[in-house]
């Protein structure tokens, strides 16, 4: 069993809106509110949830593009709440990431050589050229980029090689985690799996430790080892990858799995849907309560007064939900029937 | 609707020599911008020669020739003033001034203006906030005055006229640089660049400013004739250069005294300074198109 | 069942009949073919799914029919509705025809709506265009049909701006503005691909309920399988500015007759990977976006059943077999 390499406990995220009328306060959003989990070198955690959940922020929190707020997170022992910038140039060597935009990510200036080489340039300085060369010929070719097309622009290639070159970017300096925000989302489908392949070859070949964020949960079952379910900023359930998909425990991830639209005719059809009420919430007014209570198809009273605690249902397994594990069939007036 | 244009550029697989080379080759197509630029190179070589070439001084006197037309046969192309002399020679002696405070204000103002503008862009928050209400002072205040100022405290110095220009051009660059660094400093390469441990230091001169020089390629051509039209308004006005020196601005202002009479005095330098600044106008446009479908 | 009254349906006229669409632009001197001799009907009531990935053609080839390509694009053949061939359609004639008979609804409702005329406004400015309705009737009609589409709140979104609304409940407008005036054809390019899992099934399951209380026809553009299966009785499948197969849905998913749908479908069957699993993928990548027309199947690079004829000979789409069309060599696909 080997040891966690990235421990976060009650991490919280906030930011500020800037208030409409300059004598109003800014508007906090609570983007990420107590989230806890521990990432294993080789292992996969999978984030999902829908827009305003906060799983970008979360990344953006854990490689310092975005201040948090409370609670801890420690990568290799080393605290991420309070490093300053020295620390974090040291600690970019460790955590690196790869962008749900591939083609907007690389500098449309400079060319993909240069652009796979910066890491190297800023966190290995005393590196000489010549090793910094061979660094990124090796990742250039691991990711499956021909060495001839390196003095090429990003524009002259195509979304799905635009993500290589983002992935053979953060994987230059030989992270030992790596996060993946929506890394295939804006990809063709027959390109996506490619990608997706591509990052499971290298986590195998590096014993990458992953956190795989992605709204599409069939491409999480396909890559995660443990899966985070958010909604608003909090943590609706989380469990290893089989059980959270054999049987999910809280209404929302039981709303997510009927909403993935199957590639068959005759189940697709059959299948009831589980419809939720009302409109995704505002992050600037969040309901009291359980957050997702206003589109529950089970919300009961409870729920409207009284936060679920994220409570270990089972051995690896967190929901947060008053009902966990009684919810039962879907309430009449909230399923769907197939066509 | 989108045309299939922006997206077949993208898809194109062929190695261009980069995005220089590409925003070079729309630009020699478009036939107003390479007609504009021959037009220019040609009359800076002239500026630059002809005084040279020609026979006469700019400050020689001929008292035989003084208020004489253009002919060809007493060797005054252009004519002469009211002291004689050759208005071709000064003409093109006063195009070296003209072009000189163009190309220098626009620099001291290219300088000041990309790196206060980007700076304060790029750091944001209070200090953005300062910084841009100083440019808001500094453009409260009337050039003019200024400008007799700094004459009063050094002098009529031409290199003094550059760099007035160019201290009150900047403000324009720095607006627009800062306008533009705020945009781009939420790209994604950015935070990716950030990730890749760039400081904000590097940030700014590796990611943000060459992807401004568009911006700032059209800006300057821009600024060119302007600047070279406030010289002539100085000049105008008498503030300009110290004669026998001469600028077109000068020539203008002469030139427009005697209109009546001597109606060749205003045309020729006019007609100089309005081409100019036309081509530098084409070549702007030229630049922006070719630089723009790919500045996203 | 239903669908079979729907197949009985088709011995009926088409309501549009696209023939040899082609669509091309010139660009740095040579011609690139974006839409490529495309044939298709749709039938009244009919729900028609047409499925491919980017540089397919199938957005252009809509955009085609309905004149709505910038003015540097080339386009030939025909598109038949009822009386009037659209191609070339003079503008004025176009317009009669474009928002009131054929409508159209897009992937981004922000870009679609107007930011500045609220909500109400641009319902009735497709009113005014294309109806005589009074001011009344024209809002009580507005209203019905922000109520159909399930819109909270109608009569107060009717003075909302478009970004006060989410982007479900857009798309949503999109369609009532859509179905305003009744239109024969509903185009829908994409209509839930910006918008989250969840709303993404309202949407669909919106769309399908009017479906079947209209005799509307549904054009659903979309390179989403699972979307297509879960509405569409016919389905064309693109590549490349080509259809490459069309059918039934049933007969797509469960008898896909030509590779690239057959890839395609082994792309989007997720839910049944698991981790240890290589996801199954299509080799290689998609071409160029309107490429200049080349011969030989342009899948072929890609194809791992394909023998040398493909590279000599166009494949053609092959003849109507029980309504199943496939442009492939192969006779039977193993």
């Amino acid at each position: 069993m080997s040891e966690a390499l990235l421990v976060v406990r009650g991490l919280r995220v906030n930011y500020w809106l800037p208030p409409n009328r300059p004598w109003r306060r800014a508007l906090s959003i609570r983007a990420v509110d107590d989230v806890d989990f521990d990432l294993k070198p080789g292992e996969t955690l999978g984030i999902a949830g829908e827009s305003g959940c906060g799983k970008s922020t979360l990344a953006r929190a854990l490689t310092g593009l975005q201040p948090i707020t409370a609670g801890s997170a420690r990568l290799a022992g080393q605290e991420l709440k309070d490093l300053d910038r020295a620390g974090w140039r040291t600690l970019r060597r460790e955590v690196q990431m790869v962008f749900q935009d591939t083609i907007a990510s690389l500098d449309p200036r400079m060319t993909v050589s240069q652009i796979i080489a910066e890491p190297l340039t800023n966190l290995y300085p005393q590196m000489a050229s010549a090793e910094q060369r061979d660094r990124v010929l090796e990742i250039a070719e691991q990711v499956g980029l021909p060495g001839r097309d390196l003095h090429r622009y990003p524009h002259e290639f195509s979304g799905g090689q635009c993500q290589r070159i983002g992935i053979a970017r953060a994987l230059v300096a030989r992270p030992s985690v790596l996060i993946c925000d929506e890394p295939a989302s804006a990809l063709d489908v027959s390109i996506r799996a490619q990608i997706i392949n591509l990052l499971k070859g290298l986590q195998n070949k590096h014993n990458l430790a992953m956190i795989f964020i992605s709204h599409d949960l069939a491409v999480l079952k396909s890559i995660s080892h443990c899966v985070l379910i958010m909604y608003l900023g909090k943590v609706m359930e989380q469990a290893r990858c089989e059980k959270l998909f054999a049987d999910p425990a809280h209404p929302y991830t039981r709303a997510l799995l009927s909403a993935a639209p199957l590639a068959d005719p005759l189940q697709e059809r059959a299948r009831r849907r589980i419809a939720l009420r009302g409109e995704p919430s505002s992050p600037t007014t969040p309901p009291a309560g359980c957050v997702f209570h206003a589109r529950c198809p089970w919300v009961a009273e409870r729920c409207k007064r009284e936060i679920p605690v994220a409570r270990q249902f089972a051995p690896h397994r967190v929901v947060a939900c008053h009902f966990a594990g009684r919810l039962g069939d879907v309430p009449a007036q909230c399923s769907g029937a197939g066509q | 609707m989108r045309g299939l244009d922006d997206a077949l550029e993208d898809a194109v697989q062929v190695h261009d020599g980069g995005l220089w080379g590409d925003a070079w080759r729309r630009l020699r197509r478009n036939k107003a911008a390479v007609a504009s630029m021959l037009v220019l190179a040609t009359l800076t070589i002239m500026v630059i020669i002809g005084p040279w070439l020609s026979p006469y001084k700019p400050a020689q006197l001929d008292w035989t020739y003084m208020w004489s037309p253009p002919s060809l046969i007493d060797g005054h192309l252009f004519g002469t003033d009211s002291l004689g002399r050759d208005l071709l020679v000064r003409t093109l002696h006063g195009g070296r001034v003209s072009l000189l405070v163009g190309v220098v204000s626009t620099i001291v103002s290219l300088v000041i203006g990309v790196g206060y503008g980007a700076l304060a862009g790029y750091v944001g928050g209070r200090v953005d906030a300062i910084m841009m209400r100083v440019v808001d002072i500094f453009y409260a205040m009337p050039f003019l005055f200024f400008v007799i100022l700094l004459m009063v405290f050094f002098g009529r110095h031409p290199v003094l006229i550059f760099v007035a220009i160019g201290a009150i051009n900047w403000l324009d660059m720095a607006r627009i640089v800062r306008g533009q660094t705020l945009s781009l400093k939420h790209a994604a390469y950015v935070d990716a660049a950030r990730l890749a441990g760039s400081s904000g230091a590097r940030i700014i001169r590796r990611h943000i400013v060459p992807n401004l020089l568009g911006v700032i390629a059209v800006y300057v051509t821009l600024t060119v004739p302007q600047v070279i039209l406030v010289e002539s308004f100085l000049s105008f006005l008498g503030l300009g250069v110290e004669p026998p020196a001469t600028s077109w601005g000068t020539l203008v202002n002469e030139g427009a005294r005697e209109m009546e009479t001597a109606p060749w005095l205003l045309i020729f330098p006019a007609t100089f300074l309005a081409v100019t600044l036309f081509c530098c106008n084409f070549i702007g446009d030229g630049l922006r198109d070719a630089l723009d479908p790919k500045d996203r | 069942m239903r669908w079979t009254q729907r197949i009985a349906e088709v011995n009926r006229q088409p309501l549009l009949q696209v023939s040899d669409l082609l669509v091309e632009y010139p660009l740095r001197g040579r011609i690139r073919r974006a839409v490529d001799k495309v044939s298709f009907d749709v039938y009244p009531g009919q729900t028609v799914g047409v499925v491919g990935e980017s540089g397919c053609g199938k957005s252009q080839t809509m955009l085609a029919i309905l004149g709505l390509l910038d003015r540097n694009a080339r386009v030939r053949g025909t598109a038949h509705y009822k009386d009037h061939q659209l191609i070339g359609l003079p503008a004025r004639l176009l317009n009669r025809v474009r928002g009131a008979r054929i409508a159209m609804i897009f992937q981004d409702p922000m870009s679609a709506l107007n930011p500045h005329l609220r909500i109400g406004t641009q319902l009735r400015e497709i009113l005014s265009a294309h109806t005589q309705l009074n001011a009344g009737a024209a809002r009580a009609r507005i209203i019905e049909m922000l109520t159909a589409v399930r819109l909270p709140e109608p009569e107060p979104s009717l003075r909302r701006f478009p970004h006060e609304l989410s982007g479900g409940q857009r798309q949503r407008v999109m369609i009532a503005m859509s179905l305003l005036c009744e239109p024969d054809i509903l185009i829908a390019d994409e209509p839930t691909t910006a918008l989250d899992a969840t709303v993404q099934a309202d949407i669909l399951e919106l769309l399908g309920e009017i479906m079947r209380n209209s005799n509307m026809s549904l054009v659903l553009i979309t390179h989403d399988l699972g979307v297509v299966a879960g509405i569409c009785e016919r389905v064309i499948v693109m590549y490349a500015g080509r259809v490459v197969e069309s059918g039934l849905a049933e007969t797509i998913f469960y008898h896909p007759q030509h590779p690239y749908t057959q890839g395609l479908l082994r792309c989007s069957a997720r839910m049944a990977w698991r981790r240890q699993d290589r996801l199954p993928t299509i080799p290689g990548q998609l071409p160029d976006a309107g490429s200049p027309a080349a011969v030989g199947c342009r899948f072929a690079p890609r194809c791992q059943h394909c023998f040398d004829r493909c590279n000599r000979e166009t494949p053609e789409l092959g003849a109507w077999r029980d309504g199943h069309a496939k442009a492939c060599h192969l006779e039977q696909l193993p």
